[in-house]
């Protein structure tokens, strides 16, 4: 066996093990961003995007609809804590329905989407 | 001698300007008697349906499908507020137009010249409004005994006087105590009364009430709950959830002199969704039908009473509210039918006489408008059943027809007596869709509480697309289709003219020949339309007027689905275009 087709052989097993890895078969990205916020607040944040937020945002935030996308925002968690809070027209606010942390627990995991 | 200033000319010029404005205002009175025969004042619209047989048909020829070719724009007007765009339907009295924007301001123009005669703004509580989603748009007012009226999204109907657009009265008739928001939805007199159904649905509280006032006072002379009013309402949701069910009547009915009844639809029940899928009769956020949510209902015109209703979605489980559509009242064989399409893509065809007894409506005919559907297999012609529901547990459900934006929205078709056919837009996009569980809000809260999350998507296999059809409205045959790139989403106008007017998502505003389907004429309006268009003649011409402007909760599903030229389309800006020969 000659030292390139040696050389070949492990790599070969590399690059097997790299499409047989877990980030290959990454699932949905907002289960991923949901994740470390649940972790962190408990609960489970997606529920309470969708009982919320979906009539205007669409896909968990990663889409544009009637709402804009919210994945990959360049607003601050404190910005974003605040629009949910306060609205702005169209938007409505939310202070009134929503715990403190319900809103920091949207704003963290809005924050945590991927922006591609 | 006295001279002649020129602060004297000034005033006495203005004051000319102010009498000559005024002189057009002084139309003849709308009194009950025109609103009851508004079917036979081609020359008006003085109703958001025209008239109380619902047809949406003007009764001017004098534009035409020979002629249309050559119409062109009159006037415009902009108004200053648009946001989400125009949604109402301008009336017209006696030359005088009258239609609201957004923001609470309301216009009165001269019908012939644009020229303003003059404009209100209702100062609304925008800490109240803006706790709802339905905001700040409006879809219309109500004319008669010398009044405008109009419903705010902070819960208040107002009085204006129609010809100077001082306030009358102004009265706050809902309550935020159950967590019932504003109304959206444009009034209708009947008789003494003006009658309004509040917003609700996907909000969490109680009871999703429509209101009779007083025209004169403002006083509510009847409130009737569309949720929880009724022993027989509150025992179909279980676990007492009527108390967080929404309901509501958000567009306008309709009157039947006949019977003496008003016809409305009712909204969805919240939450949107359901996570007990085929298990709702005794499981979920809300077992049991939960009546009258997604359901017709016939109340009689004096007292409120419920005299009929008929269930259009027992237990709602899509969001196809029976609250959009019209009510058109048809006669044939001797016999009074009623139509009403429902959200969900379904005309039924009702028995119009046979209303009483607190009893459910008899269904005449029932046949499917949308063409993709999956969320039920049909629907029984003879009892207007639901065959073969789909329902949507806990989790993800993909290609469910059609999404939550129904196949129609809340503007309406149209009915031509000369060609006896009903035109009506369907629209065609599906969803995928994530049912939760999500957690009860606090009774009476009136919190948003979808239940869901989803994401517009086109059919299996081809592109979303629109349709306008050309049909017999109580048999369901279809006699011409005339398909759409883009789904339209505003009302339809047919006239005596021969013709369909059809104001398209993407700005072009259409004529069609209404016993074809055939394009005649179209004009760029530079805007999507989704709001109202009429017809009316001032100084001897024909007007057709409709309202462009865009920004509306479905017409967001257009950016994602169709690209351009909705991912540029603004969404706070909006025209009355009036056209004539």
């Amino acid at each position: 066996m000659s030292a390139s087709r040696r050389t070949n052989i492990p790599l070969a097993l590399a690059l097997l093990i790299s499409l047989l890895s877990p980030s290959v078969f990454a699932g949905d990205p907002t289960d991923e961003a949901a994740a470390a916020i649940d972790e962190k607040f408990g609960g489970s944040v997606k529920k309470l995007f969708a009982t919320k937020c979906s009539w205007c945002h669409q896909g968990y935030g990663m889409k544009q609809a009637d709402g804009p996308k919210l994945a990959g925002t360049e607003k601050t968690v404190a910005q974003v804590m605040a629009q949910i809070m306060n609205g702005k027209t169209p938007m409505p606010g939310f202070k009134t329905q929503l715990k403190f942390e319900e809103v920091q627990r949207l704003a963290e995991y809005i924050k945590a989407l991927p922006a591609n | 001698m006295k001279r002649w200033t020129y602060t004297g000319a000034a005033k006495a010029l203005s004051a000319a300007a102010f009498v000559g404005f005024a002189s057009q205002a002084m139309a003849a009175d709308v009194t009950w008697d025109r609103l009851l025969n508004a079917d036979k004042d081609a020359n008006n619209w003085l109703m958001y349906h025209q008239s109380f047989k619902g047809w949406h048909y003007s009764g001017l020829d004098q534009v035409n499908a020979d002629n249309v070719k050559n119409l062109h724009v009159a006037w415009l007007h902009t108004p200053s507020a648009s946001k989400r765009g125009i949604q109402s339907f301008p009336l017209v009295a006696d030359g005088v137009l009258y239609y609201t924007s957004a923001s609470g301001q309301v216009w009165a123009l001269d019908g012939a010249s644009g020229a303003v005669i003059w404009r209100y703004q209702a100062k609304i509580d925008t800490e109240r409004a803006e706790g709802t989603f339905y905001n700040p748009y409006n879809r219309g007012l109500a004319l008669g005994y010398g009044k405008v009226y109009i419903g705010t999204v902070d819960g208040r109907m107002i009085a204006l006087d129609a010809k100077t657009g001082k306030v009358a009265w102004d009265n706050t008739i809902l309550s935020v105590e159950k967590g019932n928001k504003g109304f959206t939805g444009a009034p209708v007199i009947v008789k003494d009364k003006v009658i309004i159904g509040s917003n609700g649905g996907e909000l969490s509280g109680c009871c999703g009430p429509i209101f009779a006032v007083n025209a004169q006072t403002g006083e509510v002379a009847w409130q009737f709950d569309t949720i929880g009013g009724d022993e027989r309402s509150r025992a179909s949701w279980g676990n007492d959830s009527w108390k967080i069910g929404g309901g509501g009547g958000w567009m306008t009915g309709s009157y039947d002199a006949k019977t003496n009844t008003v016809w409305w639809g009712t909204a969805n029940p919240a939450p949107d969704y359901d996570w007990a899928g085929e298990n709702w009769k005794t499981e979920g956020p809300r077992p049991g039908e939960n009546l009258y949510s997604s359901s017709v209902v016939v109340l009689d015109a004096d007292s409120g009473e419920l005299k009929s209703y008929f269930s259009e979605m027992p237990h709602d489980a899509w969001d196809f509210d029976a609250a959009p559509g019209e009510f058109m009242t048809l006669e044939k064989g001797g016999k009074r039918y009623m139509l009403h399409p429902n959200k969900g893509g379904i005309i039924f065809v009702y028995n119009a006489d046979q209303v009483g007894g607190g009893n459910q409506l008899k269904v005449e005919n029932a046949y499917m408008f949308g063409e993709t559907y999956n969320f039920i297999k049909g629907v029984d012609a003879k009892t207007g059943q639901l065959i073969g529901r789909r329902e949507l547990p806990e989790g993800k459900h993909t290609n469910v027809c059609p999404a939550i934006d129904g196949a129609i929205s809340w503007n309406t078709g149209s009915y031509n007596p000369g060609t006896g056919l009903f035109y009506k837009i369907g629209q065609e996009w599906c969803f995928d869709i994530e049912v939760v569980k999500a957690d009860r809000p606090a009774d009476f809260s009136g919190q948003a509480y979808f239940g869901a999350s989803w994401s517009a998507t086109h059919p299996q296999g081809k592109k979303a697309y629109g349709h306008v059809t050309g049909r017999d409205p109580l048999s369901g045959k279809v006699k011409w289709r005339t398909e759409f790139k883009y789904p339209p989403l505003a009302s339809l106008l047919s006239t005596k003219g021969n013709l369909v007017f059809v104001p398209g998502a993407d700005g072009n505003f259409h004529a069609l020949d209404a016993r074809t389907g055939k394009e005649l004429w179209k004009n760029n309006n530079g805007i999507g339309h989704h709001g109202g268009v009429i017809s009316y003649m001032a100084g001897g011409k024909q007007y057709i007027a409709v309202v462009a402007g865009w920004g509306s909760h479905v017409s967001g599903n257009y950016g994602p689905l169709f690209g351009h030229p909705f991912t540029e389309m603004p969404t706070d800006a909006g025209q009355l275009i009036v056209f004539s020969l």
